[in-house]
């Protein structure tokens, strides 16, 4: 057994919007995805996952994407741990919404030192051009491991 | 204990500075020298990292880039451990420079590597020419022995 966690995101809109944003764009239901706990229990909202021990885990995710009304669309995400900034923009998820182009996709993993009852989200801007990128339900995913 | 080292990188300029598909270190300083995490003796300097064991290790580079000095560059990045370039490359990397200037580039890779092996970051160009910037305080390496 060890701690590990994967959730898929769920469509909530738009995420393609100007200044940091928290979105309730997890899905608490744990079909098809994983829940391993060594004893403490983990708390997903659709907000967040609270840790239930401490330890170094990486930390990520990885967020398929469709966009529509507009040019050159690129949204940054960033990791959040209790609500604090982590500073590792994800943004590899350009858009050009031309030549048939509207998909894109970005994703992050990297092991971060958390403890028990830190809280985790993934917070998305709007870097690009204006326009509509909503993450695509089931097909995208935040994961967390301990690893030590 | 684990043997994990987490990192930012520094600001550089020079990440779009090469020819075509041709994989160099680039000048000046890569690596902040300060981790965030350092468990197992690691040894990190400016434009490398030395592994303190042998081992198979898992390596997940998060790099953040802005360009400005052109349009439609790409760089490219792989590792290169000990002077020898890994087969793995990345470079999902695209900036517009109209109505879109950043990106970035995520990729996760292994490899087995003996103690002391020094390991930096490689860059060539896959567009257009163009300076584009690593952003040190938005990105992160992070690299852990699993076996």
């Amino acid at each position: 057994m060890s701690y590990t966690l994967k959730r898929r995101f769920i469509n909530v809109g738009d995420i393609n919007n100007s200044g940091w944003t928290q979105y309730s764009n997890i899905s608490t239901s744990s079909t098809d995805d994983i829940t391993e706990t060594d004893g403490s229990a983990w708390s997903v909202t659709t907000s967040q996952i609270t840790v239930p021990f401490g330890g170094y885990y990486i930390v990520g995710f990885t967020a398929y994407m469709i966009g529509s009304g507009n040019l050159r669309m690129n949204p940054n995400a960033d990791l959040y741990i209790n609500g604090s900034s982590q500073s590792v923009y994800s943004a590899s998820n350009y858009i050009r919404l031309a030549g048939g182009h509207d998909e894109a996709s970005t994703q992050y993993s990297g092991i971060h030192e958390l403890s028990q009852n830190d809280t985790v989200h993934f917070r998305w801007a709007q870097i690009g051009y204006t326009g509509t990128v909503q993450i695509q339900a089931g097909e995208s995913s935040i994961f967390l491991h301990r690893i030590g | 204990m684990s043997v994990i080292l987490t990192l930012r990188t520094v600001n550089n300029t020079g990440t779009n500075s090469g020819s075509y598909d041709n994989f160099n270190p680039i000048n000046g300083s890569i690596f902040n020298t300060t981790p965030i995490v350092n468990q197992g003796g690691w040894t990190v300097n400016n434009t490398s990292i030395v592994f303190p064991e042998d081992g198979y290790y898992c390596l997940m580079t998060s790099i953040y880039l802005t360009g400005g000095g052109s349009t439609r560059e790409a760089p490219a990045v792989r590792w290169r451990f000990g002077g020898v370039d890994d087969n793995v490359k990345a470079g999902p990397t695209y900036i517009r420079d109209t109505q879109q200037g950043q990106s970035s580039i995520q990729f996760t890779t292994f490899k087995q590597v003996t103690a002391s092996t020094s390991a930096t970051l490689a860059w060539a160009r896959w567009g257009n020419t163009g300076t584009i910037t690593m952003q040190g305080g938005q990105s992160m390496i992070s690299i852990w022995k699993v076996g």
